[in-house]
């Protein structure tokens, strides 16, 4: 379980983190999910303990990564969004070197090295340079290396950018498989769509500020189909017609919106009107994943 | 459990192909010129060591001359000896013998006309000086096996306890003495048989006049050692003499006797401590340096020590003066460049902290540089071993070995540093000119700085050349790279 608690962290005078605050919990896979510079890359190496914050604290299985930084490691793995290594190594040595700082021996080691390295598909390039990896296989290897301690938890950063449909393929089933086996994963993005499918929750971040929580599948229906209604009045008596009709959600004193219509818009209008419901407005409305994401950036922006 | 990262860092500093080559260059160097000083060995003819007890006999006009003569290692010289004397520069005795470690001769010197003649007959001379304090030199050359040396029987008028009834002359060559300030050391005494013990004296003179410290405390042109002056724990029994290790180096018949030494630069204070035991008819003479503070005499074979030492300390001086840029190289690799790249985020997700890695990467560095100094250091004491057949003892070994190391693992330590602090290229450009201010500049400020305020002290001009040196000896308290110095100081004083 990773828990993410109040965390803040300033680049100078630019506010990469602003208290930031939300958990992955076990046998889930959580998307985080922000523009360009919302602060994801920046939380994931906080999580992960290669970057201090200014304020608050990341726990891993209850490890704190401030104060028991070498513990919290042991439980978490890593596969950055451009991982840079000591391009001189050799995969497998540059394997066994990082082993060795979880306490294996060379020889035991190389045998998970080799073993590792095939699962993730890079058993023909064990002794290959990194320097000759491409970035596909730069994250299989981290990967790999992530695995050295069998983590129960995961930080999947950008991990399908510059990949392959196979790789693409290859990290999605590889997070549904962990979320089967009880780890938890959290798997950033800057596409909602990438973590359709593999994410059980969705967090949002905006400008270092998390604008919202939201599991996939109210994820998925605030996306779905549906239609605005601008009325003279809501009551209970219009919440009840629309109710026939679909899913109604009030959206303010004059304007309800119909998810999931199961009717044409002439016949769900023709009702109201006959019941001497002036209609003034309206509107039918399809959003697509990402357009509920930018919705939300645009609801923060003017929240701000 | 950070052990194996340790050992995959020094394996991989260690096995890079440029540390490789500089480590094989200074290898190639070091057997090189352990190759050129054999070669110096093989074709400089070196003095033999040489026991000798030469007696002119003035009413006989007979020479007598016992000797054993030993080659650097002290082993017993076979072979053919060539004997020469030359008085005041005429030829006098010239022969020709077989010798298996030790001679004895007995010819008659021929009087001719050269000899006899007022300015250089030794031998009539010598009778005279008996009577009346007179100074004579026999110059004689003593070739074995095609090297040559010139030996001198030298008289003083220092040699002032003449006895008429004295019928012979006996001259005594120790084994050489060498000392800093001295060139030429003769040593002189009577022996009169009726008394043998309280007409004992010893004769140490130095030459060059400069101060010669005797058991007697005088250090005149010539000083007399009574032998009542021995200290308590010498006694006079020969077993006991040389337990305390006196070297046995002769027996003269009764008479006057000297010894001639030319001694080297190595020294810095010693005196000569000389025992004399009597028998009925002949002498026993003991010799021992006395070593005082830090100084010791050397033998022959020290010398030859002395100069492979000197080459060590050469070879050594070039390897703490260009390897350190391994070292500089290695903060590079392990730190500056990954930090610049990011690479070390990485590392630095496993469960270690920031602090563990570089220290990791310190003490990888660290026992690179340890090992490329033991490889040249091994590579170098074998080839000396080999090649010139000279051990030098563990204590130096241990001195050279540790400023080696110690040097490069300051110089590293700084860069190490500089790494921690800066990256990539800044790193690169900043060390290297540490590197060139340390190695090539520092001297050459300190010089300019000491006789800038050495001037304005109104120092004496004589006086300047040495409290430069002093300060730069100072200076390198503070210079990682020139830290190697201070064990020459002390490989030197224990020369």
């Amino acid at each position: 379980m990773i828990v993410i608690d109040s965390v803040s962290k300033r680049f100078r005078k630019t506010v990469a983190l602003d208290n930031v605050s939300f958990e992955v919990r076990n046998s889930e896979v959580v998307g985080y999910v922000g523009l360009n510079g919302a602060g994801k890359t920046t939380t994931i190496r906080i999580a992960v303990g290669v970057l201090p914050p200014d304020k608050g604290d990341v726990y891993i299985d209850g490890y704190s990564v401030l104060r028991d930084k070498k513990r919290a490691s042991m439980f978490i793995g890593w596969v950055p969004e451009l991982p840079i290594y000591e391009m001189d190594f050799r995969a497998l040595d540059y394997f066994v070197y990082l082993a060795g700082y979880y306490g294996l021996s060379v020889g035991e080691a190389r045998e998970l090295g080799r073993k590792l390295l095939d699962e993730v598909g890079l058993g023909d390039a064990l002794n290959k340079k990194l320097a000759e990896f491409s970035q596909g296989m730069k994250k299989r290897f981290a990967l790999a290396v992530s695995m050295i301690n069998n983590p129960p938890n995961f930080l999947f950063d950008e991990v399908l950018n510059g990949l392959d449909p196979q790789g693409i393929a290859f990290f999605r089933e590889l997070a549904v498989k962990f979320r089967r086996e009880g780890r938890a994963v959290l798997f950033s993005s800057h596409i909602l769509s990438e973590v359709e499918g593999i994410g059980d929750r969705v967090v949002f971040i905006h400008r270092g500020k998390i604008i919202g929580v939201y599991t996939m599948d109210e994820i998925r229906y605030r996306a779905s189909p549906a239609i605005e209604i601008n009325l003279s009045k809501i009551d209970r008596d219009v919440f009840n017609i629309l109710s026939k009709y679909g899913e109604p959600e009030v959206l303010n004193n004059n304007k309800v919106i119909l998810r999931k219509p199961r009717s044409d818009t002439e016949v769900i209008l023709s009702e109201l009107v006959s019941r001497g419901i002036g209609v003034r407005e309206v509107k039918r409305v399809e959003k697509s994943l990402e357009e509920f994401f930018f919705s939300l950036v645009k609801e923060a922006e003017e929240g701000r | 459990m950070i052990l194996t990262p340790v050992l995959h860092d020094f394996k991989r500093g260690m096995l890079r192909l440029s540390t490789l080559i500089i480590l094989a260059l200074f290898i190639a160097g070091g057997l090189g010129l352990t190759y050129l000083l054999r070669y110096q060995f093989l074709t400089t003819a070196t003095p033999l060591n040489r026991v000798q007890i030469v007696s002119i006999d003035p009413s006989e006009e007979k020479l007598y001359l016992e000797m054993y003569v030993f080659d650097e290692q002290l082993n017993k010289v076979k072979g053919d000896l060539r004997f020469t004397i030359i008085c005041n520069g005429e030829t006098v005795v010239e022969m020709m013998k077989s010798i298996d470690g030790y001679i004895k001769i007995v010819d008659r010197i021929p009087r001719d006309t050269s000899i006899t003649s007022s300015r250089c007959s030794a031998l009539t001379q010598l009778t005279a000086s008996m009577s009346y304090l007179y100074s004579y030199t026999v110059l004689y050359n003593l070739s074995v096996n095609g090297k040559t040396i010139l030996c001198s029987i030298e008289g003083a008028s220092t040699i002032s306890l003449i006895n008429r009834s004295t019928n012979s002359l006996a001259g005594l060559a120790t084994l050489k003495i060498f000392r800093r300030d001295a060139e030429l050391i003769v040593i002189g005494g009577i022996y009169t048989p009726a008394n043998p013990y309280a007409e004992f004296d010893i004769y140490v003179k130095n030459i060059s006049a400069t101060s010669l410290q005797t058991l007697a405390g005088r250090s005149s042109g010539s000083t007399s050692l009574g032998v009542g002056s021995l200290p308590q724990y010498v006694s006079i029994s020969a077993k006991d003499l040389e337990k305390l290790g006196f070297i046995r180096i002769g027996r003269v018949k009764q008479g006057i006797f000297n010894s001639t030494s030319e001694p080297n630069i190595y020294m810095n204070t010693s005196y000569l401590q000389i025992v004399i035991v009597s028998s009925t008819q002949d002498i026993d003479i003991y010799s021992k340096p006395i070593v005082i503070s830090v100084s010791k005499v050397l033998k022959e074979v020290d010398v030859r020590i002395a100069r492979v030492l000197n080459t060590m300390i050469s070879l050594i001086g070039t390897f703490t003066t260009f390897f350190p840029i391994v070292g500089l190289y290695l903060a590079y690799i392990y730190i500056a460049k990954p930090r610049s790249q990011g690479a070390l985020e990485f590392l630095l997700a496993r469960p270690v902290t920031r602090f563990e890695i570089y220290m990791t990467r310190a003490l990888a560095g660290m026992i690179t540089l340890v090992a490329a100094s033991a490889l040249f250091f091994i590579s170098t004491t074998i080839s000396t071993n080999a090649m010139l057949q000279v051990s030098l003892d563990i204590n130096s070994l241990a001195v050279l070995f540790l400023g080696l190391t110690i040097s490069l693992l300051a110089f590293y330590s700084l860069c190490y540093f500089l790494s921690t602090v800066i990256s990539g290229g800044k790193y690169l450009a900043l060390s290297i000119t540490i590197y060139l201010i340390f190695t090539f500049i520092w001297q050459i400020v300190i010089a300019i700085i000491s006789i800038t305020t050495l001037r304005l002290q109104q120092v004496e001009p004589v006086k300047i050349v040495e409290e430069m040196a002093r300060n730069q000896y100072r200076s390198y308290y503070f210079n990682p790279i020139q830290l190697s110095n201070f064990y020459q100081f002390y490989t030197q004083e224990n020369m």
